[in-house]
């Protein structure tokens, strides 16, 4: 089996240093590229698909969300992981949105960052009971109040930029990912979960990409829509 | 007073312009109307007799007889009497018969019978009508053809009858064609009834709409000039009626008093308008209003001319004095519209002096013309431009108020802006700096306490290598659990005890230990404040680092169970081997619990929580918590 190609950009260099050293330690893993800004990331990262990308917030030449915005687009199939010291509810749901499917601690021991890495190229995207029951609460928000908007939304009506932020609906959660999110927000771990759902551990995973992923649709809404707005689409 | 003089007068003042030039006209057509009657007499058809018999008949004293010259003033010779005369004028013989002929007697009164060679043509008011006066207006008889001689004079013939006080008598009596003395007789009613009426309406109209601001604004001087106008209506009321609202002499009183009462509200009105009066004036113009209120009523209750002839004689004086007043200020003010009020005035003085004397007197050779309505109309309209001015002014002021105020509250709401956004600005800097400051309690008690504790094992000569990296991992959980504690969780404890089961799992499950996940959806739970849930994660977090250090237990069961009203009850219980029988039920602060239970019991009595460690129902160790956050 091939190994997982990683791609990284941070620009503390002993941060870099640091993450390149438990990459190059796993057999499993490959280091394709360790860039110090987003710059010189994105100059490679368009001709070089990579399996794997972790992307330090931080950087100082473009926001962390901007480039995982731009990383996902011009390769899809790869899975954006970001590296962060707290994993805190703002930023990993800005991130989530902008298209990062996956994180990792800056404290975390050099054997968890592998393991994460390779969890996540497998399908395991990790999620916080806290953004778990954020994500809960701003689905229920929507379906609370836009009937009307999500009719609009059907008939094809964009709907006011004065709506707010939300104004592109997101796409409905299935029962199944809604129990999900609960369940993960109530603490169970993903087994648990599986169990109580009587599923495989496998399909709880999909049921979070798939959050992550109508997180990533909403995201991609709102794009198009403001890029409808400034002209540049039809 | 000068003050309220200028403020009545409008710089934008155009209206002063206009009423000049009303004056002007309005003098034109006096002086017109003065010259008309001369005019008429000039000419040549027309003839006038001046000459009369008369037998005069007064009740209560003795008849006279003999020639007398016209106009005859009953009055004049027999004030406050009644009575009945009998004129004989001799008319001129006709040349031409078929010339057709009219008489024009100007005045005759009270009530008259007009004969013509024994026919009569004229009948005016019965012998006892005393309701009816023949002076309210001229009289033009057309003669008859052939009534006239053409051989000699033909006598005519005028039976009056006379009531005290009532102007009696006999004017002169033109004869002329028919056309002449129609036009003659046109004229004379255009001044008379006509400008009456003209007078009477426009003073009513000018009084109602004066009373009409007062009753609104309650400003003394519209009352006071709604008043004097009202009252002015009544003299020019009595030229228009066909006759009396009363008999004689309560007509003639109530005209009188009236009239009266009209010329001293106008010398009032001037006085208040030209400032705030003194008290002494206030007193004087209300002494004047009294005297002139009695004055003519006993002169036509006594039947004496005397006393009404001292009430104009006051009202004139009173007259004098206001003249004096705007007089002073038209000199110290030099406003146009002082010296319009002046000239109005003046002219008033004139007429008043001129219908006094020459009217009611019949000195200076007398004349039929009184003057005073005209002068009084004219002065009237003038005045009325005043409140008119007055009035446009206290609207301006009152705008300009409500901008003042409008302004002033836009400022006071500018500033009570500012002061919120200042004091909001503020709240907000103490809201930050008291979280600074519990953020460094917090780093201090928690993480800098976990690293000062490294600090000492590193320090030690012979360092356990497991031991130090326990203690960065405390102190890596420490971390954590502050970050946690910091984010929004919305009152919602069972997120927060997620989040640190999420973050320990790693740990238990390398540790070999199963977690049994009891957790309840609890009911959200206000007043959770992040420092409550820092110090419950770390009461929890150190009963779990127990479990991994010390218990050797295969799995930990953390259950949360809703109490009601707002509470929760938690427990943590492992399968392991237990406390130390002296540390189980030892008090919190028995050294012999050791340091962790004693740290946690601090923690618990810090919340205000319920904290009991004890022996698991099947064996372990149960760390129970009941809460109530907030």
């Amino acid at each position: 089996m091939n190994p997982v190609t990683v791609a990284l950009v941070e620009d503390d260099a002993r941060m870099r240093e640091r993450l390149a050293r438990a990459i190059v330690a796993e057999p499993s893993l490959r280091l394709a590229h360790a860039a110090a800004d987003a710059g010189a990331l994105l100059a490679w990262f368009a001709d070089n698909p990579v399996d794997v990308l972790l992307v330090d917030l931080g950087l100082p030449d473009l926001p962390g969300t901007e480039l995982i915005r731009r990383c996902a687009r011009m390769q899809p199939a790869c899975a954006v992981m970001v590296i962060t010291m707290f994993g805190d509810e703002a930023t990993m749901l800005l991130s989530f949105e902008a298209g990062a499917r996956g994180y990792l601690l800056k404290d975390g021991t050099e054997a968890d960052l592998a393991t994460h890495v390779l969890s996540l190229h497998a399908g395991g995207s990790p999620m916080t009971p806290i953004i778990a029951r954020q994500l809960l609460a701003r689905w229920n928000a929507v379906n609370a109040a836009a009937p009307a908007a999500l009719a609009l939304a059907r008939a094809g009506v964009a709907p006011g930029r004065e709506a707010g932020r939300a104004a592109p609906p997101p796409e409905a959660l299935s029962r199944r990912e809604a129990q999900v999110l609960d369940l993960i927000a109530r603490g169970f771990t993903y087994t648990e979960i599986a169990g109580q759902m009587a599923v495989s551990v496998t399909t709880v995973q999909t049921h979070v990409r798939n959050i992550y992923g109508k997180l990533g649709v909403h995201s991609k809404t709102e794009a198009v829509y403001e890029a409808r707005q400034a002209g540049w689409l039809p | 007073m000068t003050v309220a003089l200028r403020r009545l007068l409008p710089v934008r003042a155009g209206w002063w312009r206009g009423a000049l030039l009303c004056f002007a006209c309005v003098l034109v057509m006096a002086l017109a109307l003065d010259a008309g009657p001369a005019r008429a007499a000039a000419e040549a058809p027309v003839m006038r007799i001046d000459t009369a018999l008369a037998e005069l008949r007064p009740e209560g004293a003795a008849p006279q007889a003999g020639p007398v010259t016209l106009p005859h003033r009953w009055d004049k010779v027999f004030g406050g009497r009644a009575g009945e005369a009998t004129y004989t004028l001799m008319l001129p013989a006709q040349a031409d018969p078929r010339q057709p002929t009219a008489l024009l007697i100007e005045r005759v009164g009270n009530q008259a019978r007009v004969r013509v060679g024994g026919v009569t043509v004229a009948e005016i008011g019965g012998p006892h009508d005393r309701r009816t006066d023949a002076a309210r207006r001229s009289i033009a008889i057309a003669l008859p053809p052939g009534l006239l001689r053409a051989d000699g004079p033909t006598p005519l013939v005028i039976d009056a009858a006379m009531q005290a006080l009532r102007a009696g008598g006999l004017s002169s009596v033109r004869i002329g064609p028919v056309a002449e003395i129609d036009a003659l007789d046109a004229r004379l009613a255009l001044w008379g009834p006509g400008a009456a009426a003209a007078y009477a309406g426009g003073l009513l109209l000018m009084g109602g709409l004066a009373l009409g601001l007062w009753w609104r604004q309650r400003d003394p001087v519209y009352g006071c000039f709604g008043l004097a106008a009202l009252f002015g209506t009544l003299r020019h009321l009595d030229k228009v009626l066909p006759e009396a609202l009363l008999p004689w002499p309560g007509w003639g009183a109530l005209l009188a008093i009236g009239y009266a009462c009209h010329l001293a509200l106008i010398a009032r009105f001037v006085v208040l308008v030209l400032g705030r009066p003194p008290a002494w004036l206030d007193r004087a113009t209300a002494a004047v209003l009294a005297a002139v209120v009695l004055l003519p009523a006993i002169s036509f209750s006594t039947l004496q001319p005397g006393w009404w002839t001292a009430a104009l004689a006051i009202l004139e004086a009173v007259g004098l004095g206001c003249f004096a007043l705007v007089l002073r200020s038209a000199l110290v003010e030099r406003q146009a519209i002082a010296w319009l009020v002046l000239s109005a005035g003046g002219l008033l003085l004139l007429a008043g002096a001129h219908d006094l004397l020459l009217v009611r007197m019949g000195l200076f050779g007398g004349s039929s013309f009184p003057l005073t309505s005209h002068a009084m109309f004219l002065l009237v309209l003038i005045l009325a431009g005043l409140v008119v001015a007055r009035y446009s002014q206290t609207v301006a002021d009152y705008r300009a108020l409500n901008q003042r105020l409008a302004e002033r509250i836009a400022e006071r709401e500018r500033q009570l802006h500012e002061a919120f956004a200042a004091m909001r600005a503020q709240q907000h800097e103490q809201a930050v700096q008291g979280e600074r400051q519990r953020m460094m309690r917090e780093i201090h008690d928690g993480i800098g306490a976990q690293l000062v504790g490294l600090l000492g094992m590193v320090g030690q000569p012979a360092v356990d290598r497991g031991a130090l990296q326990d203690q960065v991992k405390l102190a890596l959980d420490e971390m954590r659990m502050a970050v946690d504690a910091l984010q929004p969780v919305h009152d919602d404890l069972t997120t927060v005890l997620a989040t640190l089961r999420y973050r320990l799992q790693p740990r238990l499950a390398a540790a070999g230990i199963e977690v049994v996940w009891d957790v309840q959806a609890l009911p959200p739970m206000p007043g959770l404040s992040p420092q409550a849930i820092l110090q419950l994660q770390r009461i929890l977090l150190e009963a779990i680092t127990n479990v991994l250090k010390h218990a050797r237990a295969t799995r930990v069961t953390v259950a949360a169970t809703p109490r009601g009203d707002n509470a929760v009850s938690l427990q943590l219980i492992d399968n392991g081997v237990g406390l130390p029988a002296a540390a189980a039920d030892a008090p919190p602060n028995d050294p012999a619990s050791g340091r962790g239970i004693a740290n946690m019991h601090a923690r618990a009595a810090a919340i205000g929580a319920s904290l009991r460690v004890a022996a698991g129902a099947a064996g372990g160790t149960c760390v129970a918590i009941d809460w109530q956050p907030g």
